[in-house]
């Protein structure tokens, strides 16, 4: 516990210089700058800023990616309340409520709560963050290959599973994900896989050019795509938070804090499904349920609260397992990859200081929220007028260079627009990119840790079964998959229904 | 579900299938490194062998499914409520116009032209300055006035290519192509 302090302590103190906070401050407010334009995800800014971010030191490039990503998912809620249109797909659950006061004149109020939120569960989350990574980090130091293969597919099922309308739909992108994480030469025995004599391919695709055309280039296309709609600025009062709204609705913040996290912990689920889990729940709960919708302030707290305290949530898995907890969080994790640290057990053992360095990150980034969203609002909605003939071009251009920056080799400029290209046109029909680049991330875990508990096993496929955490994740995978094929469902419902027969049927009979 | 998804699910269903049989022939014919005594369950193709057969099971899965929904849906609703449904998914032909625009200025411009010969900043102003221009138009109800809409494409799109262009060379140390 102290050794923790004085590591949060010592990573806080790093940070106390011009260079580190002005970063820290602009990436943040070029987060919320980003997460207010809709159709510009939190995803899509870490991604464009990993390439921008290539060639600063490791802790300082991190710490703008943490910032940029925190803010971003907060800077969502502004456009969700003034305009109804969620800057990012986090920040849906904030227009319900927060639209509505603002159609009543409580736009102000409704910034102010949506602020208090954020910066209350990104707190929470913080603290979360700091107590839970060496302890799942610990506990992960005793998994084995079996255990990160059935950890790396959970997290593809999973997200298939939540984040896709369909799931089938969601675990074909991941499992293509996964497909194109084999591409090249693979790392057991450097052998290579469908690269048909092409250099390029052997070498396997980079992450980064990926990412950049999953949520970049499509992201482009997607905006262009779509009706525009044009912005009007209303008028809103002061936005400074009351007190009175934080310690009516405490309860709320913590359940609301609870299950952001959680949500952020599960492998690749998300910051929007921790908005609508805590909204849901905080309606279900609260005493007003029938103002929820109507301008309800619990509501919005509730969603707010929700969405940022995932955040840190998410970073945990990603640091103590190399798991991300969401789709930003895997750009974040092979952004460390990028710069030289490597996420799983091992960091708290060798590189324990990194995990607090990313807790203070995340505290300036709260900081940061706290500041621009309390006093920045006015330029803030100016910025969301930019024409998107005029941003998404620009966006484009960084993607190009962003792909091109890693290698210079105009190979990765292609992957970024085959890539890109792919990802919409599989948007279009219903195919999430989330758990596609899921697969991409754990591709390489899925295939090492399958071969190499194989090998151990001398090709007996039990032990993936019968070791204790393995026979759990396992049973989560197929439960996962099971119960969302309704063919596979309805024999699973059969047999329960005639083994409960079969028991108590017989008790029946006999009594 | 939309109608149109419907029958794309039945089209998406078959391509899954057909591609996991080829990821599945692929693998299986794939080496298996016998000259170095690997085990047969570790062989290079054993996780895309899996992933094949994983394409082709929920490909099935789809295309049956799009199969049944179809059906329910013919037995159901009457040919001309099915083509009202259809014409209501029809996308927007202006969106459409749109999007096919700027994919192919980003693809001729990333894809077609970047690191051929022509200087970076010179052809990323005038991406910018053709994006600008062509699609502004479609973008704005009412549409920009020419002459400003000219001005400011004129003045933009240089300064943004030639800005990215400077933090790319000068502070990121990157050779431009």
């Amino acid at each position: 516990m102290m050794e923790g302090l004085v590591l949060f302590a010592n990573g806080v103190a790093g940070y106390l210089n011009p260079t580190s906070l002005g970063l820290a401050f602009g990436a943040t407010l070029l987060g919320i700058v980003a997460g207010c334009m809709p159709g510009l995800s939190a995803t899509l800014v870490i991604t464009l800023l990993t390439t921008l971010t290539l060639k600063m030191q490791p802790t300082q490039a991190i710490l703008v990616l943490v910032c940029a990503y925190n803010g971003a998912i907060y800077g969502g809620s502004r456009t969700a309340i003034l305009l109804n249109i969620p800057g990012t797909a986090a920040n849906a659950a904030a227009c319900l409520d927060g639209h509505a006061l603002a159609r009543q004149g409580q736009a102000g109020r409704a910034m102010g709560i949506s602020t208090t939120g954020s910066v209350l569960g990104t707190l929470f989350g913080l603290i979360c963050l700091a107590t839970f990574t060496p302890l799942l980090a610990e506990i992960a130091l005793s998994f084995g290959a079996f255990e990160f293969f059935w950890l790396a597919l959970l997290g593809v099922v999973m997200s298939g599973n939540v984040v896709a309308a369909d799931p089938i739909k969601g675990w074909l992108a991941g499992l293509l994900g996964l497909f194109v994480a084999c591409i090249g030469q693979e790392g057991m025995y450097a052998y290579e896989r469908f690269s048909f004599g092409n250099p390029d391919l052997a070498g396997g695709f980079q992450l980064i050019p990926v990412l950049v055309g999953a949520f970049g280039f499509s992201e482009v296309l997607m905006v262009m795509s779509e009706k525009s709609a044009r912005a009007k600025i209303m008028e809103f009062g002061s936005a400074l938070p009351r007190i009175m709204d934080v310690l009516r609705y405490w309860r709320t913040i913590i359940r609301s804090g609870v299950i952001g996290v959680w949500v952020g912990i599960l492998p690749g689920v998300g910051e929007d499904m921790a908005a609508w889990s805590s909204y849901a729940t905080a309606r279900r709960l609260s005493k007003e349920p029938d103002k929820y919708g109507k301008g309800s302030i619990e509501g919005l707290m509730a969603a707010e609260t929700g969405d940022n305290a995932s955040v840190p949530g998410g970073i945990i898995p990603a640091l103590a397992l190399a798991i991300p907890g969401s789709a930003p969080c895997a750009v974040l994790l092979a952004a460390m990859i990028i710069h030289g640290v490597q996420p799983g057990p091992m960091l708290m053992v060798e590189n324990a200081q990194f995990v607090y360095d990313v807790v203070a990150m995340v505290l300036f980034s709260t900081l940061g929220i706290l500041f621009f969203g309390l006093f920045f609002i006015r330029p803030l909605i100016k910025l969301t007028q930019i024409p998107r003939s005029i941003m998404m071009p620009v966006i484009f251009v960084l993607c190009v260079i962003g792909s091109y920056a890693l290698s210079s080799r105009l190979f990765d400029v292609y992957t970024m627009l085959g890539f890109g290209t792919l990802v919409f046109i599989g948007r279009k029909f219903g195919y999430p990119a989330a758990p596609f680049v899921l697969g991409i991330v754990l591709g390489d875990i899925l295939d090492k840790n399958l071969r190499r508990g194989l090998t151990l096993t001398d090709g007996d496929v039990l032990p993936f079964f019968t070791r204790p955490i393995s026979a759990i994740l396992a049973a989560l995978v197929l439960w996962t998959f099971v119960t969302n094929v309704p063919a596979l469902n309805a024999i699973l419902v059969r047999g329960w229904t005639a083994l409960l027969d079969r028991i108590f049927g017989r008790t029946r009979k006999s009594a | 579900m939309k109608a149109g998804h419907l029958s794309a699910d039945r089209v998406g269903g078959l391509v899954w299938l057909i591609f996991g049989a080829a990821v599945a022939y692929g693998s299986w014919s794939m080496d298996r490194l016998a000259e170095l005594h690997v085990h047969p369950a570790t062989v290079p193709g054993l996780v895309p062998g899996l992933l094949g057969a994983g394409f082709m099971i929920l490909g099935a899965i789809l295309l049956v499914r799009g199969e049944r929904k179809a059906a329910a849906e013919a037995s159901f609703l009457p040919a001309a409520e099915r083509d009202a449904l259809a014409i209501a998914d029809a996308p927007d032909e202006l969106a459409w116009r749109r999007l096919l625009l700027s994919w192919a200025l980003c693809v001729t411009y990333g894809g077609l032209l970047l690191g051929h010969g022509i200087p970076y900043w010179i052809l990323t102003a005038a991406f910018l300055f053709a994006h600008m221009m062509l699609l502004d138009e479609t973008d704005r109800v009412p549409a920009r006035p020419a002459m400003k809409r000219l001005i400011l494409a004129a003045i933009l799109a240089p300064a943004v290519a030639i800005a990215v262009a400077q933090l790319f060379e000068r502070v990121f140390l990157v050779r431009l192509p």
